[in-house]
């Protein structure tokens, strides 16, 4: 048959035949190895961890993942192609790995359809760059009602995707939910008496965990609890502070709250710029298990210090200040986060207002293990001048004096804080009927190790801060989830690591720079005081004129008025050139790394090319002497 | 095998006895520098990858490969050279893989002499090395496929100007295919799996995956199959002409 066709057509056939091939292969590529890939990356940025693996083998039941994302926004935005992709390509690899538990469905929904219907009623967020509502969240449902909603897959969000993902089925799969008891000292339960909600906090523990309050005149706790949290704890009998600490001698898990200064406590009745209650150290338990949240300290950093607006009453303009022991902790600083604990290795940010600083005590018999830290940077300032709230004294008086330790796991043996035997049960009043539970015997000494998480702060469990975070990933809410479920030692969720794609600087720089500054950060600011002065006493020697003009005044104050004015220009140029100095240090690095980057080889290659033609030239040259000789 | 080498080996050496290769070399290298530093803003980002670097590499390479590759087979046909080529016990195949990995392996020089700015971003700070591996293996696979598009494209005029000007426009739209504008004109009216293939075969696409440190078996495959595909219709070509 071959051969009466003509060449030209067996070439078309031949060419038409493997387009076909390569459009084939590279369909059957995209669906057969849509998972095969190597992460080049050195966090494993893109592999699904173990964790999940068995999260997801562990399901009994099965649920539903519903991807609600609009192909208008998808296509609008290069980067939310690229993520969804991800996205799609993660959520697929759950619904392999779940043995068919996971059901994955990818809805488009278009505008004024039905699924647009169903992804308004499920509060997903909708992004109008153009015209319509470009949807890219993600619904999860089980068998028994149970709604998980992550209402926009932010790009930004991308390093925590896993971490959001897991938890979502996580919280959907039927498990038995472990029961958690809160000694609420600060309300977050919702106090009857003060008719609040319930704090977000406690509404994402829920999601976990069965929330259930202790009395605060508890005497004993009772069976039943996995994990016993407590709360500002400023007002516990000795009979209660007694109970704690024989839960904890008997195996009892606790994660503990506490606060130098827990500004979202109840403002003291008589005094409305006073709080109630303001501290809470419960020292006696604290010193038994060789730590100590410090007295009447407060800890800052300016670091990590969170910007306030000030001003603004009574005609004072408005500026935000850095006000110092308000600090956020944030995963792009490196060593806040302790990377080796399953409570803070997930997290990206979480914030504090005013927390203690905790400390181990010589010759404790337990082991301390800092959980977050602050910035070299860090220090205390007094629990009165936080008290204050004043931005500007706290700048003025705060003195660096290391890394303090906001958050801190305790493990090992630990002794009785009560030698003497269980304290009296508290009184009751006449006239009311209570009865407490019998304090539990005395142990002297736990048998196994205890492993208690303590944090220094309460303001971090606030809905301002809870939500304020929200945005930057796992937060504040999920610290205090992670935190109690590493004392239960439960799920391993909370071990699931955010690979984030880490921020990586140029520390050569940034070395180089603050080295820089330090050499004459002293000079400048000795420069910008002088100059100050000199603008002062210039505006002072105005002043005495009666119509505020130089021009106006005596000669030998207008003498004056001209020397501080050229001490002020010679020292706007001083200061400048210190400036410049900082500066140039960094412009020396770069310029030279450009001309290395820039010229460098091109040059050698320039060279290369030279030394090659001069060598051709000398070898035809011989060849032709050769040749001329040999023909004479 | 040994005779494919040998015209390989053969056009590799011509390439450097021209002055035109050293100055392919020093453009793409002052190009790519200029661009990371300049346009980049790779020192004022102040982060240790090499993003800022291979952003511009399609570009780069969008222009300079069809420069490296135009002269494959214009030249053979233009001297008459491609007759005398084939009247030798050398078969079309031998011919034209040959000549494409010579320019490949030119392609691998030039990105290989980039060495600087990795040593510069592993002075400054801790780069994910593997990362950058899978950057470079994306360059050199984009760089790969054009030039087995500028061969496929050279085979077919006598004009280097042509061959530069068609492969630089075919190469630009293989690289736009992912582009929303270019998507655009297809979700109106075209299913939404094809315009996922139509996005599929974007180099753009492929190459972002690599520059972000995932080498996926599918991003290999399409590059794989794109250069031999597209050498295979360079080999009916060359067959055409030769019995033409």
């Amino acid at each position: 048959m071959f051969k009466n066709a003509s060449r030209t057509t067996i070439a078309a056939v031949s060419i038409a035949l493997a387009v076909v091939l390569f459009l084939s292969i590279n369909l059957i590529a995209g669906v057969t190895l849509g998972s095969t890939r190597v992460d080049a990356t050195e966090g494993r940025l893109y592999s699904v961890s173990d964790d999940t693996r068995e999260v997801l083998t562990n399901l009994t039941d099965p649920i539903k993942l519903r991807l609600y994302l609009s192909t208008s926004l998808r296509d609008q935005n290069a980067n939310v192609r690229a993520y969804s992709g991800r996205v799609v390509e993660l959520l697929r690899t759950y619904q392999n790995l779940s043995g068919g538990n996971v059901d994955f469905e990818l809805i488009n929904p278009a505008p004024l359809s039905r699924d647009e219907e169903d992804a308004a009623a499920f509060n997903l967020y909708a992004e109008t760059t153009g015209l319509d509502p470009g949807y890219f969240g993600l619904v999860g449902t089980n068998t028994t009602d149970g709604i998980e909603v992550i209402p926009f897959l932010d790009v930004g969000q991308e390093s925590a995707l896993e971490y959001q993902l897991t938890r979502m089925v996580s919280r959907l799969s039927k498990r038995e939910l472990r029961n958690i008891g809160i000694v609420d000292g600060l309300g977050i339960m919702a106090i009857n008496e003060t008719q609040q909600q319930r704090w977000k906090v406690v509404d994402s523990l829920a999601e976990d965990f069965n929330v259930l309050q202790v009395p605060l005149d508890f005497t004993a706790i009772p069976e039943g609890y996995d994990a016993i949290v407590v709360v500002h704890p400023f007002a516990l009998a000795p009979s209660g502070v007694y109970a704690l600490e024989q839960y904890a001698m008997r195996g009892g898990n606790l994660v503990i709250f506490l606060d130098p200064q827990a500004e979202h406590s109840l403002v003291s009745p008589t005094n409305p710029n006073a709080l109630a209650n303001p501290d809470s150290y419960l020292s006696q338990l604290m010193t038994a298990w060789g730590v100590e949240m410090q007295n009447d300290l407060v800890v800052a950093d300016p670091s990590l210090a969170i910007p306030i607006v000030v001003g603004g009453q009574q005609g004072a303009q408005q500026r935000t200040i850095d006000y110092l022991p308000w600090i956020s902790l944030n995963r792009d600083t490196p060593g806040l986060f302790n990377p080796d604990d399953p409570v803070t290795a997930p997290l990206t940010g979480i914030m504090f207002e005013s927390p203690g600083s905790l400390r181990q005590l010589p010759g404790a018999t337990t082991t301390f293990t800092p959980l977050l830290v602050t910035t070299d940077t860090g220090g205390t300032i007094t629990q009165e001048m936080a008290m204050a709230r004043n931005p500007q004294q706290v700048l003025q008086n705060f003195r660096p004096s290391g890394p303090q330790v906001v958050a801190a796991r305790i493990t090992g043996r630990i002794r009785t804080a009560f030698p003497e035997g269980a304290p009296p049960l508290p009184e009751v009043p006449a006239g009311v009927e209570v009865t407490f539970l019998p304090a539990p015997e005395l142990i002297r000494e736990s048998a196994a190790d205890v492993n208690i998480v303590v944090v220094a702060d309460t303001d971090l469990l606030a809905n301002e801060l809870v939500e304020n975070n929200l945005r930057y990933g796992p937060n504040n809410a999920d610290f205090v989830t992670n935190a109690i479920e590493s004392v239960t030692g439960g799920t391993t969720l909370s071990a699931l690591r955010v690979r984030n794609p880490t921020i990586r600087t140029f520390d050569r720089l940034d070395a180089i720079e603050q080295a820089a500054q330090a050499a004459f950060e002293g000079d400048r600011q000795a420069k910008i005081a002088e100059f100050e002065d000199a603008t002062r006493q210039l505006q002072e020697l105005a002043s005495r004129s009666p119509i505020g003009q130089i021009a106006t005044l005596p000669a030998d104050q207008r003498e004056q008025a001209a020397q501080l004015q050229e001490r002020r220009f010679e020292l706007n140029r001083e200061i400048r050139d210190i400036e410049a100095a900082q500066r140039a240090e960094i412009d020396a690095v770069e310029n030279d790394l450009r001309i290395k980057n820039i010229v460098l080889v091109p040059a050698a290659v320039i060279l290369l090319g030279i030394l090659v033609a001069i060598w051709r030239r000398v070898r035809l040259a011989n060849y032709l002497r050769r040749r001329a000789a040999s023909a004479s | 095998m040994r005779v494919m080498l040998t015209i390989a080996r053969r056009e590799f050496v011509g390439y450097f006895i021209t002055p035109l290769a050293y100055v392919f070399l020093v453009v793409f290298l002052v190009a790519a520098a200029v661009a990371t530093f300049y346009f980049g803003d790779f020192l004022e980002i102040r982060q240790a990858d090499l993003i800022s670097f291979f952003t511009f590499h399609p570009f780069l390479l969008l222009v300079l490969m069809p420069a490296v590759g135009m002269r494959l087979w214009t030249e053979e046909r233009r001297s008459g050279s491609i007759e005398l080529l084939m009247t030798l016990p050398v078969t079309a195949w031998q011919a034209v893989l040959g000549k494409f990995l010579a320019a490949w392996a030119f392609a691998g020089i030039c990105l290989l002499l980039t060495f600087p700015i990795v040593w510069t971003v592993n002075w400054l700070g801790t780069p994910d090395n593997g990362v950058i591996v899978a950057g470079y293996i994306g360059s050199f696979l984009m760089a790969g496929a054009l030039l087995a598009l500028t061969s496929c494209i050279s085979a077919l005029t006598k004009s280097q100007v042509i061959a530069f000007v068609i492969s630089v426009v075919a190469g630009f739209i293989l690289m736009a295919m992912g582009l929303p504008f270019v998507l655009d004109l297809f979700t109106g009216w075209a299913p939404e799996y094809i315009v996922d293939l139509i996005a599929s075969f974007s180099f753009f696409t492929h190459f972002n995956e690599l520059v972000s440190g995932i080498v996926a078996g599918s991003t290999i495959v399409f590059f794989v199959t794109l250069i031999g595909l597209l050498l295979l219709i360079n080999r009916q070509i060359i067959e055409l002409k030769k019995a033409g």
